[in-house]
């Protein structure tokens, strides 16, 4: 058989067991095991068990389970609620000023969250109501929920960032702090859009009612200081990472233990939010983990069967020069990301697309942080936007999924120009992490 | 009379998930411990332990298999809902019922080849082979048993699949 034609048939099977319902998990593991009993013997199998168990004890991972704890422990403590109640305060005078304010409060969040679908499900709990209650239009409230928790992919500590470094093989230290300034480009055109709208249109973005307003300054000022702790947190946490005296899975235990300790000065730790973020955080990252062990059975077959090789040969032999291949890429990736989730597409094309980008001469670095802001895209975009059902859970029957993608619209088409904007300026991510484009 | 053996086995086999993945569940502050240890032993007392990395890979590692089942139990391992999010309980069981095949094929395998994995640590009483060098051939042994509790889990939700597709009812 033809390598070509194996990869065909692989595909098939996959993307059948996968649209019959199969958990992506199981889908990738038993095309993997099929294919070895086909194409070679079983002792194969001894060898994939072999590498999952070797992948279990990897230490870049171990970080997963302590920042899903972190953001679990943080994110049942009603930090949200806390941000989200300062912004409600201080932007009263702003035209737009709320939905400005769940774009920052997202960013803020995601500095201590680095998981998107809890982040939407919040905001769209307490920020939408207040948003909708004040008259905003639909468009803007929902698009700014929706666009500004995506942000969490970009801005570390982002599981997405692990699971890359892990697979390309680069720091994930590196990768953190380069998502910062294209994270932060991102909120600021967000911001920027919504700043412009409501002065174009002020019926799309009312300031609050003049009693609302004029509160104290006391009371402002009492606002923020529910602000400190998380800000002191996302500082140590990023610092400590930045300044090379931790690593990631070092600062995420720090994270972790000041989670908790703030949570308990807070007055909010109870026994039963430990328990809840402790069974939490082991579905999450045994689901996430499965998935690590299915894909790499696969891509382990799919690399023993010379299809790496041959994926090389027919993306080089296309001879698109080098920016050609890198745009093509985001195509393929932008159009696997309307039906797989972002952990299905860096397990199954980094493997084979990174050994390429560093044979170009780019940095896979650079590669991760453009990947990132390319799955921003897929989560706001039809058919399958993760982050446009994660609201709709929360949102019930009165908004309808089309509506979310509407009001998603012109936040997408910013996140296109950003990615754009990272793919030509390479130093935008490359810069602070000191790395010589 | 058969419905209600069958309901028994199913019901121990959730309840054991339950169990062994709650328990798994409380070695993340084993994991937070072993790291923060690791960070002031080195930072403030200028001596770094030899044991608190592999005690947090090896805490990590029980925890990703033996999680597992429960996990399945509560149905969040990720699924595309393309065809499947549109369709009734009952034929979505009737789906889940043929998928079953494979994942049993690929548990089959897992199992099979885990053992033999395992089995080649414990011929040698193999140890990590780092400095503090302690056995890891219970941590390998530990693989298969676990995927043996995935599988049942499976074979759990297999039964009631099968129920609710023949009878339209939950068992």
């Amino acid at each position: 058989m033809s390598i070509g034609l194996i990869t065909f048939l692989l595909l098939v099977m996959f993307l059948i067991l996968l649209c019959l319902g199969l958990p992506l998990a199981w889908s990738l593991g038993s095309t993997a095991t099929i294919f070895i009993l086909f194409m070679f013997n079983p002792n194969v199998m001894t060898m994939a068990v072999g590498r999952a168990f070797k992948m279990s004890l990897d230490y870049t991972l171990v970080a997963i389970p302590l920042f899903v704890f972190m953001a679990s422990v943080l994110q049942k403590s009603g930090l949200a609620d806390k941000l989200f109640k300062a912004v409600y305060i201080l932007s009263g005078p702003l035209r737009g000023g709320l939905a400005v304010g769940t774009v920052i409060s997202s960013t803020i969040m995601a500095a201590v969250v680095g998981i998107v679908g809890a982040e939407i499900a919040t905001f769209g709990l307490i920020a939408l109501p207040a948003m909708l209650k004040r008259n905003y239009d639909k468009r803007i409230a929902l698009g700014s929920v929706c666009a500004g928790g995506g942000i969490a992919t970009l801005i570390p500590p982002s599981i997405v960032f692990i699971v890359y470094a892990m697979t390309a093989s680069v720091s994930v230290g590196d990768l953190f702090i380069a998502g910062i300034i294209p994270g932060l480009l991102l909120a600021s055109l967000f911001i920027a859009y919504i700043l412009f709208m409501a002065w174009r249109y002020p019926e799309m973005a009312p300031s609050a009612p003049a009693g609302e307003i004029n509160r104290p300054f006391k009371e402002k000022l009492r606002t923020l200081k529910g602000l400190i702790s998380p800000a002191i947190l996302a500082f140590v946490v990023l610092g400590s990472i930045y300044a090379g005296i931790a690593t990631p899975s070092e600062a995420a235990s720090i994270g972790c233990i000041g989670a908790l300790v703030t949570t308990y000065f807070n007055r909010t730790l109870k026994i039963k939010l430990i328990e809840e973020a402790v069974y939490e955080t082991l579905t999450i990252t045994c689901m996430l983990l499965w998935l690590f062990f299915g894909a790499q059975a696969l891509i382990g077959f799919y690399t023993l069967a010379g299809g790496d090789q041959w994926v090389q040969e027919v993306i080089l032999g296309l001879s698109l020069g080098p920016w050609g291949t890198v745009i093509c890429m985001q195509i393929v990736m932008l159009i696997l990301g309307m039906f797989l989730d972002w952990i299905g597409i860096i397990l199954l094309t980094m493997p084979l697309f990174v050994p390429i980008i560093i044979d170009l001469g780019f940095n896979p670095i650079w590669f991760g942080v453009v990947f990132c802001m390319n799955m921003q895209i897929s989560y706001l975009s039809p058919p399958f936007g993760p982050s446009v059902f994660w609201l709709k859970t929360v949102v019930g029957d009165e908004i309808s999924v089309t509506e979310i993608y509407k009001a998603n619209m012109p936040f997408l088409v910013l996140t296109l120009i950003a990615l754009a904007l990272t793919v030509a300026f390479p130093s935008l991510s490359l810069w602070l992490p000191g790395i010589k484009p | 009379m058969e419905i209600y053996f069958l309901k028994k086995i199913v019901n121990f086999i959730e309840a054991v998930s339950i169990k062994i993945g709650k328990i798994s569940a409380w070695l993340i502050f084993v994991v937070i411990v072993a790291v923060a240890v690791e960070i002031v032993m080195r930072y403030v007392f200028e001596n770094p332990t030899m044991w608190s990395i592999e005690v947090s890979l090896f805490s990590c590692s029980i925890m990703y298999f033996f999680g597992a089942a429960w996990t399945l139990q509560q149905g969040k391992h990720v699924k595309i809902d393309i065809i499947y999010g549109r369709l009734n309980k009952r034929k979505r069981a009737l789906l889940d019922c043929v998928t079953f095949i494979f994942f049993v094929v690929f548990m089959a395998m897992f199992i099979w080849a885990g053992f033999r994995f395992a089995g080649k640590a414990i011929a040698i009483w193999e140890n990590s082979g780092s400095s503090w060098d302690p056995p890891i051939w219970p941590l390998k042994l530990s693989v298969p048993i676990a995927v043996v509790l995935l599988f049942l889990q499976g074979a759990a939700k297999f039964i009631k699949d099968i129920h609710l597709a023949i009878t339209g009812r939950e068992l």
